[in-house]
């Protein structure tokens, strides 16, 4: 029995003398819904690439499914439903033509695969319209349904939400919810909406300049956000060493723009400021404070400049 | 590989650059017919020493063409149907990168090999089906318009089968070679450019250097023969072992280059 979907060993991908994913050390546990993080150009689609075998890894090593060899990776992928970055259809077909068209291609018996995807995401009316004529959204849908074509164990989403209105982003969202829990599928999405993934995923992957950051789950991530005393002062150094020293605390961190993040003292403020202050350190700001995923990504990034 | 060839064969079905050429192949027949009917005089596209050539409209008794005629005239515009094969078997592979949708392929589990091969199989089999149209629609529209000497024989038969399989056979290597430069160039307009220059320069530049006898190996020079001389079995023999060579070939240039190629 397999226990990871997705595993990547020191993949890299180098385009000239840059590296676009450097080293990178995926777990994808089945069964999770991986929440893959990262800005514009962080290596989350190449990577997404790589494991799809549409770009062929620099080095490194890739494994579906607990599979190693390139022609057991190359089967495991006809478990997989995919939709990068815009959705791969042919414009001059209807709807009900680009499913058959994948549904002939991954060789599943059967046509009732296509009204079932169609009634999963309301295509049904659409069936018979040529796929030119649909906005960003239909068409993002359209390549969700084929991503969902016979039931696949492992699901790639790079982007899925994009062009997409609020109404159907819900939907989508209950409906990867739905697929995890019912059928076990393991779900790898990207996405810019941290808030829409934090909703969503049970693990998180954070990737900057190529680079894994960080992998963590979904309560540890809590753990991480969770509520804190944010101070800025005058004299961080000085600071830091009042609460080592007087407030008996090293639970605390110093954030990218001087801010001390203390978790320890949440319902005790007056105690924190007035031993800072009458230790002649001026406080300029003091909030109480909890982390969303976007901020924890930004400061784990090295801030918004970053 | 059975899953690709028969989604590719759902794709050649709806694929809108065919439909058209499967129009154009009908305004030739017509076009061929028409020539007849009007008793045109001979047109000829290009002709080495009066030997071979595409050849239309060329019968010995104007008023009285026999069907073996009509046949040969029809094969005649085998110049026009190279031009379209270009631009069917340019437009079959470069779709699928401007839309994307070697990607789905690919991601679906499915060797490259495969993809490529059944690419071709799919194309080649959109050649056969106008070849076929072509050939069969200028002689049935002969034997109803033109009431020619001479009817649907078994020698016609033979001579129209003998045609559609060797040319097929020829347009089938000249597919192969246009879908191999646009794997490697991925661009329309450069593959449709370098694949008339290729047309037109080499039987232009083989006259012109005097090195005629090289054209046994080019598909545009067997092609004129297939269209025009009646073929012993040394020259039949020649036909499909330069096809061949050049199938084999260009197939393992575009594999190899695909398989390296990271798709968009």
């Amino acid at each position: 029995m397999s226990e990871f979907a997705i595993k990547t060993v020191n993949l890299s991908k180098k385009y000239g003398r840059d590296f676009a994913v450097e080293n990178l050390n995926l777990n994808i546990r089945l069964g999770e819904i991986y929440g893959f993080i990262g800005k514009n150009g962080a290596g989350k689609t190449t990577a997404i690439r790589m494991i799809t075998g549409v770009a062929a890894p620099s080095s490194g090593e890739i494994q579906l499914f607990d599979k190693h060899t390139q022609s057991e990776v190359e089967m495991a992928r006809k478990r997989i439903g995919v939709l990068m970055d815009h959705p791969a259809i042919y414009p001059n077909m209807t709807t009900y033509e680009n499913l058959e068209v994948n549904r002939l291609q991954r060789g599943i018996p059967g046509r009732e695969c296509i009204e079932k995807v169609s009634e999963l995401l309301q295509l049904e009316e659409f069936k018979n319209k040529k796929v030119k004529n649909f906005s960003l959204g239909m068409k993002q849908k359209l390549g969700i349904a084929i991503a969902l074509l016979g039931d696949p164990e492992l699901l790639i989403l790079d982007e899925p939400i994009n062009g997409l209105d609020p109404v159907v982003i819900v939907e989508i969202r209950e409906l990867l919810k739905k697929l995890r829990k019912d059928k076990n599928t393991t779900i790898l999405i990207s996405s810019h909406i941290l808030s829409e993934l934090y909703q969503l995923a049970t693990c998180f992957g954070i990737i900057h300049e190529g680079r894994l950051l960080e992998e963590l789950t979904l309560k540890e991530l809590d753990e991480k956000c969770k509520v804190s005393l944010n101070i800025k002062v005058d004299d961080t150094n000085k600071a830091v060493l009042i609460l080592e020293n007087k407030l008996n605390t090293r639970n605390f961190k110093v954030l990218q723009d001087n801010t001390i993040k203390i978790y320890d003292y949440i319902d005790d403020v007056k105690t924190v400021s007035k031993i800072i202050t009458s230790n002649g350190v001026n406080i300029e700001q003091l909030v109480s404070k909890g982390d969303s995923l976007e901020d924890y990504f930004v400061n784990l990034i090295g801030g918004v400049d970053n | 590989m059975y899953n690709l060839i028969r989604t590719e064969f759902y794709k050649l079905k709806r694929d809108k650059a065919y439909k058209n050429i499967l129009m154009i192949t009908g305004i030739l027949i017509l076009l061929c017919i028409t020539l007849v009917v009007l008793k045109s005089g001979t047109i000829c596209f290009i002709q080495l020493d009066n030997t071979y050539g595409f050849i239309i409209n060329k019968f010995a008794n104007r008023k009285n063409p026999t069907l073996m005629e009509i046949l040969n005239s029809a094969k005649g515009f085998s110049v026009v149907l190279q031009i379209l094969i270009m631009f069917f078997a340019t437009s079959f592979v470069l779709n699928e990168y401007k839309y994307g949708t070697f990607r789905n392929l690919i991601a679906g589990g499915n060797t490259r090999m495969n993809i490529y091969i059944s690419k071709l199989l799919a194309v080649s089999f959109g050649i056969f089906i106008m070849n076929l149209f072509m050939i069969f629609g200028s002689v049935l529209g002969g034997v109803v318009f033109c009431k020619p000497s001479g009817f649907l024989n078994y020698n016609t038969m033979l001579e129209m089968f003998k045609f559609i399989l060797l040319s097929l056979l020829v347009f089938t290597a000249m597919a192969s070679l246009y879908m191999c430069i646009s794997i490697i160039v991925k661009n329309k307009s450069i593959v449709v450019a370098a694949g008339i220059i290729i047309l037109f320069s080499e039987p232009l530049v083989l006259i012109m250097t005097n090195h005629t006898k090289w054209g046994d190996y080019l598909p545009t020079f067997l092609l004129m023969k297939i269209c025009s001389i009646n073929l012993d079995t040394r020259m039949i023999f020649n036909i499909i072992l330069v096809c061949t060579i050049w199938i084999i070939s260009t197939c393992a240039i575009g594999i190899y280059t695909f398989e390296k190629q990271d798709v968009r």
